[in-house]
């Protein structure tokens, strides 16, 4: 049969899949830390029907090399940083930078999440908003007031019976290579692959670490013009392929109209 | 006798093959990089020696560059200007027109795909500095120079093919011309691809119209040798 068929329908297809990540950006505009996604197309293989330059044929070079069509290669997440919004609450942290809270979950590996939305829990343990907690652990004791992150990580608050502010617990950041390699688990987390490298440790405001902004969470990167536009993109090349399918079925059936 | 049938068979079969090249075009609308391609009906022999002689169709690579996609990332280049990014393969020296600089876990510069993308040293080991690319391909390190881009240009569009993916390899026996003038680097934006939706849509109705035309072609000469086999014989 036609392989214009098969080639449209590649085209579509993929067009259908850049609409569910639009669809999913969209539907994040408003997640705490979100990280835009994009899909990257590819050409697929070109056959070689009449390769160019055949010593068995004479006169000009002449190929006829047809591709079947797009596919998607890659999903890529995109780490630019998103919006800043105010929260006055001490907990709310926002990174400023490169780096990753880390937060141990349930089955004890370690989420590395940029959402630094952390709370006290009845035990006195700084979690995010599942309940996991912060890696390194940090508890606060009872009688403290006038709770602080500085720049740098440091939690500072005084206790009640004083006025010095004292050191109460220290924010660890994680780095690594390539973010863009890391795997998405959901709720905001990632988790390290091959691709993205083993992370590297330290503390915030240091050697390539952002620093740390309290008071503040990062909002989600997702521009909703873009999406709009890429949107109507999507939307009309999924119609030129449908129109390709067309074009090819009526050809066929021009063909078969042949026999009588 | 069957001539005219064949030729008419042949010139469907032949605008089926635009058709087909056409929808590549249409569903790679979408893909960074992308270079259009296009189909040439040759003639090889006179007309009057070989009447039926069937042309051929050929499809050429229309090297001419998309609109760039602006995506602000420093490290998506394009070019301006022939010439091609040289990325590693597992089968050797490909030619990219697109790089989407990604450090892998190792602190070398692959091409967004996993290809190793090499510089006029070889491959690039960036670690965890901070790079900035210039106009001219130079790499900067935290500010101190690494290596410069290998951009490779050809002297004809033919002396490259087309591998999947965007990736282009030298034909056999053609070899790159470095004295050509390098393209400009671009920084924070992609080439987009080269087609362009509506004469892609033009050149798909042709082709269907041409298709059927040549269709009707057929038909008729099935109706004259219909006449010649049933008719002309019965007294």
């Amino acid at each position: 049969m036609m392989r214009a068929l098969s080639t449209a329908a590649t085209g579509m297809q993929a067009q259908q899949l850049n609409v569910d990540t639009i669809a999913n950006n969209l539907a994040n505009v408003n997640t705490a830390s979100y990280k835009k996604t994009r899909v990257r197309f590819q050409d697929l293989m070109y056959q070689d029907m009449r390769p160019a330059g055949d010593p068995a044929r004479l006169g000009p070079p002449s190929e006829l090399a047809i591709g079947h069509g797009t596919r998607l290669a890659a999903t890529e997440r995109n780490f630019v940083q998103g919006t800043t919004e105010q929260t006055n609450n001490p907990l709310n942290l926002l990174i400023e930078g490169d780096g990753f809270f880390q937060v141990r979950r349930t089955d004890g590996s370690i989420g590395y999440t940029r959402d630094g939305s952390f709370y006290v829990s009845g035990e006195g343990a700084v979690v995010n908003s599942d309940g996991l907690y912060l890696e390194p652990q940090v508890f606060l004791p009872e009688d403290i007031r006038d709770l602080t992150v500085s720049p740098d990580g440091a939690l500072m608050a005084r206790f009640v019976d004083s006025n010095l502010p004292e050191d109460i617990g220290q924010i660890e950041l994680a780095r690594f290579l390539n973010p863009a390699g890391l795997e998405s688990l959901g709720r905001n987390m990632f988790a390290p692959t091959a691709a993205s490298g083993e992370p590297r440790f330290g503390l915030p405001g240091t050697q390539g670490f952002g620093s740390v902004l309290s008071g503040f969470l990062e909002g989600s990167n997702v521009e909703v013009v873009e999406e709009m536009v890429s949107l109507i993109t999507a939307q009309r090349a999924y119609e030129i392929n449908s129109r390709s399918i067309q074009t090819a079925d009526q050809m066929l059936s021009a063909a078969t109209q042949l026999v009588r | 006798m069957t001539g005219g049938l064949r030729v008419a068979g042949s010139a469907m079969a032949n605008f089926a093959t635009r058709h087909d090249v056409i929808s590549n075009n249409l569903a790679n609308v979408s893909t960074p990089g992308f270079a259009r391609q296009e189909t040439l009906v040759a003639r090889a022999e006179p007309l009057e020696s070989r009447p039926f002689e069937v042309p051929e169709v050929t499809t050429r690579t229309a090297f001419e560059a998309g609109a760039p996609i602006l995506t602000g990332n420093p490290l998506d280049l394009s070019l301006e200007g022939t010439g091609f990014f040289t990325v590693l393969t597992e089968d050797g020296a490909r030619y990219t027109r697109l790089a989407s600089l990604r450090t892998d876990a190792e602190g070398f510069l692959h091409d967004g795909s996993g290809n190793v993308v090499l510089g006029e040293n070889g491959a690039l080991h960036v670690g965890e500095g901070q790079l900035t690319v210039e106009k001219d391909g130079s790499l900067l390190v935290d500010g101190s120079f690494l290596d410069r881009l290998n951009i490779t240009t050809f002297g004809q569009g033919d002396d490259i093919q087309r591998g999947a993916g965007g990736l282009y390899e030298a034909r056999p026996g053609r070899r790159p011309d470095p004295t050509l003038v390098r393209p400009v680097v671009h920084t924070g934006q992609l080439e987009g691809s080269a087609v362009q939706p509506v004469p892609e849509l033009v050149k798909m109705i042709q082709a269907l119209r041409s298709y059927e035309a040549a269709s009707s072609a057929l038909r008729a000469t099935d109706r004259t040798l219909e006449r010649a086999v049933n008719d002309i014989a019965r007294v």
